[in-house]
């Protein structure tokens, strides 16, 4: 999706409004919303009467240190990280800043977590894995637009879902019920986009990709009813569960 | 360089544009079609920091690669250093060398294909740009050609690709994908009808890039326009083609329906401007190569109705590239000054159109 024409990430229609948030640890990102849903979403947007000048300027002032707080953090921290240099062929971030090309392939891995930003602003995608068939525009939007999605180890989010599951009194080599799969995240992410919490959105988007990376490439089947085999990650680490689980709760192990 | 070489090279060269004399779907208005791949080798320096002996490395790697498969036995090898710069013009012209290449550099090979299609140029901003052209609206022929040619070097180069970032490239704009698939588009009606701007932002929008013939300060030059993707990340081969065929056809219509426009509409307005762009082309001692394009891009309007038969869309798109400085230079017997280029290109002109009519 071009930013240049952003849609709304709760439904279709173009985008009237662009609300720039500062989530956690100073990390800035942007969400894109139209007229209703930026009016329900965030009440003090809601236009019952023209702000008189004076709180145009007081609320514009407002924004305006926020944003400079974080343009600050953020030129800040590029300063601090300009000394980082690829490990092989010794190119030096800010002069990559400077001409915008890398100096070998082992750039990419030296500066992977700085070049989201480039990316986003050149292709609207921070990486290449195509999307899944059936990801909504909103998921897309989110990962498009979360400057705050931070490489989040899956564990974090599992173990959210843990404090939260029943207590496991089966047989411990059956498929926990605490476990969660590349579906079950998806499930997730639509219910974190429900709630407008983009941040956690943008973070349980990362940890989709990190999951559907591990995914074998040939198909696995299930022993005991033949169903496809899916990556889960649950208490003792990363596996692979039957997709027929809770009716099967075969699981082996991911080599 | 042998005089006999030198011979060779230029025979070589001057055929370089022959793909362009057939005909192509939709060649009314789509000129050609491109695909470009970006390919580079792991850990050694892209070409832009790369040292000499490390550019040599990359040279002899695909050398080998390229000399073990009989797919490419015939292909010619042009060592960029012995070429000059009129050779490296010509073959920009036609499209088969890039601008990059056309400033020549050590360690810089191209090898092209016999029918003149295909090109790979190593050591360019990446180790490897394959590229094949073709003739009108072939989107999914040129990259299905080049996917072949990528396909049998990769079986002998290991290509730089991440797990996360896809096939790497010296530029991010080009990583992903690497793929870089446009159309050339001839569009006299739109700018005619002043259309033009309003179409190119409509194209903008689905994340495509228009450029002129030769690139970012070649606007309007002719009333060519490059239509390419932008984007290389995060889509799928068949994305960027469903894209572009799709937008380029809207186009298509668009410009088809502004030259209908322009003949039911205002009919004597168009045939005295195609009249006129014809007269002064037939009778012109001083022509320069912009005056010329403008003038030949008129004459279009006429070919789809027949009004300049037997002149047809190809013979156009030859003639467009002809005028062109290297392409008269070459065929008029070699480097000469720009005042005698331009009455070259106005007696080669009337010569090839003098028994053209307006009918």
């Amino acid at each position: 999706m071009s930013v240049d024409n952003p849609k709304c990430m709760k439904c279709d229609r173009p985008a009237t409004t662009k609300i720039t948030k500062i989530g956690k640890e100073g990390k800035v990102f942007d969400i894109y919303l139209c007229d209703e849903h930026a009016q329900t979403s965030f009440p003090y947007l809601k236009k019952t009467q023209p702000p008189s000048l004076v709180e145009l300027l007081q609320h514009l002032l407002k924004q305006q240190g926020a944003v400079a707080e974080a343009a600050a953090a953020a030129a800040g921290a590029e300063e601090e990280l300009s000394g980082r240099t690829c490990a092989n062929c010794g190119l030096d971030y800010g002069a990559y800043r400077k001409t915008l090309l890398l100096g070998c392939s082992d750039c990419y891995d030296s500066f992977e977590d700085l070049l989201s930003h480039d990316l986003r602003k050149m292709h609207g995608a921070i990486s290449h894995a195509p999307e899944e068939e059936g990801a909504t525009r909103a998921e897309t939007a989110v990962a498009a637009d979360a400057e705050s999605a931070v490489k989040v180890p899956l564990v974090e989010i599992i173990n959210e879902t843990e404090a939260a599951a029943p207590v496991q009194t089966d047989d411990a080599v059956k498929s926990p019920d605490s476990a969660l799969s590349v579906a079950d995240l998806r499930r997730k992410l639509r219910e974190a986009i429900d709630r407008e919490d983009f941040e956690q959105a943008a973070r349980i988007r990362d940890s989709v990709r990190v999951l559907e990376s591990l995914q074998p490439k040939e198909e696995i089947r299930c022993k005991a009813c033949n169903a496809p085999m899916v990556v889960k990650h649950g208490p003792g680490g990363l596996f692979l569960g039957c997709s027929a689980y809770p009716q099967c709760r075969e699981m082996r192990p991911l080599e | 360089m042998t005089e006999q070489d030198e011979r060779s090279l230029a025979e070589f060269i001057k055929g370089s544009d022959g793909w362009l004399c057939s005909d192509g779907p939709l060649h009314h208005s789509i000129v050609s079609s491109r695909a470009r791949i970006a390919r580079n080798l792991g850990h050694i320096p892209f070409a832009p920091r790369a040292r000499g002996e490390q550019l040599k490395t990359v040279l002899e790697r695909v050398d080998e690669a390229v000399g073990s498969s009989s797919f490419f036995s015939d292909f010619q090898r042009l060592s960029i250093s012995d070429t000059n710069s009129l050779h490296r013009l010509f073959l920009k012209e036609s499209h088969l060398l890039s601008a990059e290449f056309e400033q020549g550099g050590e360690h810089r090979v191209i090898y092209i294909s016999p029918d003149y299609r295909v090109s790979i140029m190593i050591n360019e901003e990446d180790h490897l740009r394959m590229q094949c052209l073709d003739v009108g609206s072939q989107l999914r022929k040129v990259l299905a050609i080049i996917k072949e040619v990528e396909a049998e070097l990769g079986r002998r180069i290991p290509f730089a690709r991440h797990r996360r970032f896809g096939y790497l490239t010296a530029c991010p704009t080009n990583v992903g994908t690497g793929l870089r698939l446009s159309v050339m588009m001839h569009l006299p009606g739109l700018v005619l009808v002043n259309r033009i701007e309003e179409i190119l932002q409509g194209v903008a929008q689905y994340g495509l890039t228009v450029r002129g013939m030769y690139g970012e300060h070649s606007e309007h030059l002719g009333d060519y326009f490059q239509v390419s993707n932008e984007v290389t990340l995060g889509k799928s081969e068949e994305e960027i083609v469903e894209v572009l065929e799709s937008v380029a056809k809207q186009v298509v219509d668009h410009e088809m329906k502004a030259r209908d426009a322009l003949f039911e509409q205002r009919p004597v307005v168009v045939k005295d401007l195609i009249s006129r762009a014809l007269s002064v082309l037939q009778h012109a001692f001083i022509m320069d190569s912009a005056e010329a394009l403008s003038h030949l891009s008129k004459i279009r309007l006429g070919i789809d109705r027949g009004h300049f038969r037997p002149l047809g869309h190809a013979e156009l798109s030859r003639l467009m590239v002809e005028v062109q400085p290297a392409h008269l230079q070459f065929t008029t017997g070699g480097q000469i000054p720009v005042e005698a280029r331009d009455s070259r290109r106005a007696a080669m002109l009337q010569r090839r159109l003098g028994h053209i009519s307006y009918n």
